[in-house]
């Protein structure tokens, strides 16, 4: 299985890099929110996979039962999506207002500081 | 099996079965990853990348991980509506690059992923140390009086990179809401409601508030069971922004009162004071304080300052996600 999920993990990043290297900003910030997809898969994976046992500790036990699935790679990511959100959302805005601004939205031409 | 001997590292594998749904679900990812890097149209773009998040919350689930699972089907919805509003405002897909350029980036791109799938599977076969988490999962009901230990972690054991991580959050809500200027459109809201479906208004008056409920109940139950601040704040925050979908983004600014980035500056100060209790009574910043309340209808209800941080996280989430969308939606065109 983990077999699958790094070659997952690999066509997310080669897909996200491809269209970040792209010169249409909106190609770009897909290319961001499916790399950031990547991440976090890799992270999953990296942290080792257990099937079907959520990190939860039962009512009246004291601690959880053995083989559930390691929570710190989960706390991880959960803030990672959030944040994956935020910077995607920032992005976005930051574009269009470069957009606004600039009246392209090739990303070649943006490349010196003065238009 | 495979075996071999690579700069000292050892690279036989040992993998777990595999399961079809798995395969199936996996395979379905890197189907529509695939078709979003390479469809010419905006929005089949955007619906093949909310097909990727959609199967990754599905991955969540089988592989025991649901509070990743509700966080991320929320997100992915809530994306899909960030970009659809975004794109509303920018040109669409040109083809510009080359045949030479666009090779070139294939094959840079093509390498970057191959060597990232290869970092994954070397770091999930190799183990340097003993794992931390053993500590977490023993703890955590103990010391920390959570059942769900991937919320504990983030509220209670690990809650001042938790700190850091929600005051970025809270200054790309900021960031977004200066970068874009403001026009409060009041002559856009009468000829607006007419293109909006019935169906959508009607149904959004009733969903709004159970949607505003059900964030509070996953907020609530959050340190026990799956849920917690962060996706009880997305729950809202997907709540608000259908109320504001639906009917335009005043009438939802009036439902709010105050103005949305509030909430975040609240949530934060929330997050931040919670540490102090720690502080008063000698012990580290952030450190949990437990007291048990004999309140009617709740007896012995155990309240702590993980709590108070929690709902700190909830009400910052809605206010940066709120103002983002209600900043992007209210942006008029050039």
């Amino acid at each position: 299985m983990e077999l699958i999920f790094a070659a997952t993990v690999a066509v997310l990043y080669a897909g996200g890099l491809y269209m970040m290297l792209r010169r249409n900003i909106v190609k770009f910030l897909l290319g961001l929110a499916m790399l950031s997809h990547g991440a976090n898969l890799l992270i999953f994976t990296a942290g080792g996979l257990t099937r079907g046992k959520a990190p939860l500790i039962e009512p009246g036990a004291d601690a959880a039962a053995a083989g559930v699935a390691d929570p710190l790679p989960q706390a991880l990511i959960l803030t990672a999506i959030v944040i994956s959100f935020a910077v995607l959302a920032f992005a976005l805005v930051l574009f269009l207002r470069a957009y606004r601004l600039t009246g392209t939205d090739d990303l070649d031409d943006l490349r010196s500081t003065e238009s | 099996m495979m075996a071999a001997k690579l700069y000292s590292i050892d690279l036989s594998l040992s993998l777990q079965p595999l399961h079809s749904i798995d395969v199936l679900v996996a395979g379905l990812i890197i189907v529509a990853a695939i078709a979003t890097t390479l469809v010419s149209s905006r929005f089949a773009a955007i619906a093949s990348l909310g097909v990727v998040g959609y199967a990754m919350a599905l991955l969540f689930i089988l592989y025991g991980a649901p509070d990743l699972a509700i966080t991320q089907l929320i997100i992915e919805s809530l994306t899909v509506v960030l970009i659809a509003l975004a794109f509303y405002h920018l040109p669409p897909f040109h083809h510009r690059s080359s045949r030479r350029s666009t090779i070139r980036d294939a094959i840079f791109a093509g390498a970057a992923g191959l060597m990232a799938g290869s970092l994954t599977l070397l770091a999930n076969q190799q183990l340097f140390a003993e794992p931390v988490s053993q500590y977490f999962l023993d703890h955590s009901w103990i010391k920390a009086y959570g059942r769900n230990v991937v919320n504990v972690i983030l509220v209670d054991f690990r809650a001042l990179d938790t700190l850091g991580e929600i005051t970025v959050l809270g200054i790309t809500g900021l960031g977004a809401l200066t970068l874009l200027t403001f026009h409060r459109s009041h002559r856009k809201s009468a000829a607006h409601l007419t293109r909006i479906s019935l169906i959508l208004r009607t149904a959004a008056g009733y969903l709004t508030p159970l949607m505003m409920l059900f964030s509070m109940y996953l907020l609530l139950r959050g340190h026990n069971a799956p849920g917690g601040g962060f996706v009880g704040g997305l729950t809202a925050a997907a709540g608000i922004s259908l109320y504001a979908l639906a009917f335009d983004t005043g009438k939802a600014r009036r439902l709010l009162r105050i103005h949305s980035i509030t909430f975040s500056g609240v949530g934060l100060l929330l997050a931040a004071a919670s540490g102090l209790f720690g502080v008063m009574k000698g012990q580290p910043y952030l450190t949990g304080v437990w007291r048990t309340f004999n309140l009617p209808f709740f007896p012995s209800l155990k309240i702590g300052t993980p709590f108070l941080f929690d709902v700190g996280v909830y009400l910052l989430v809605i206010g940066v996600v709120v103002t983002i969308l209600f900043s992007l939606a209210e942006e008029e065109d050039a």
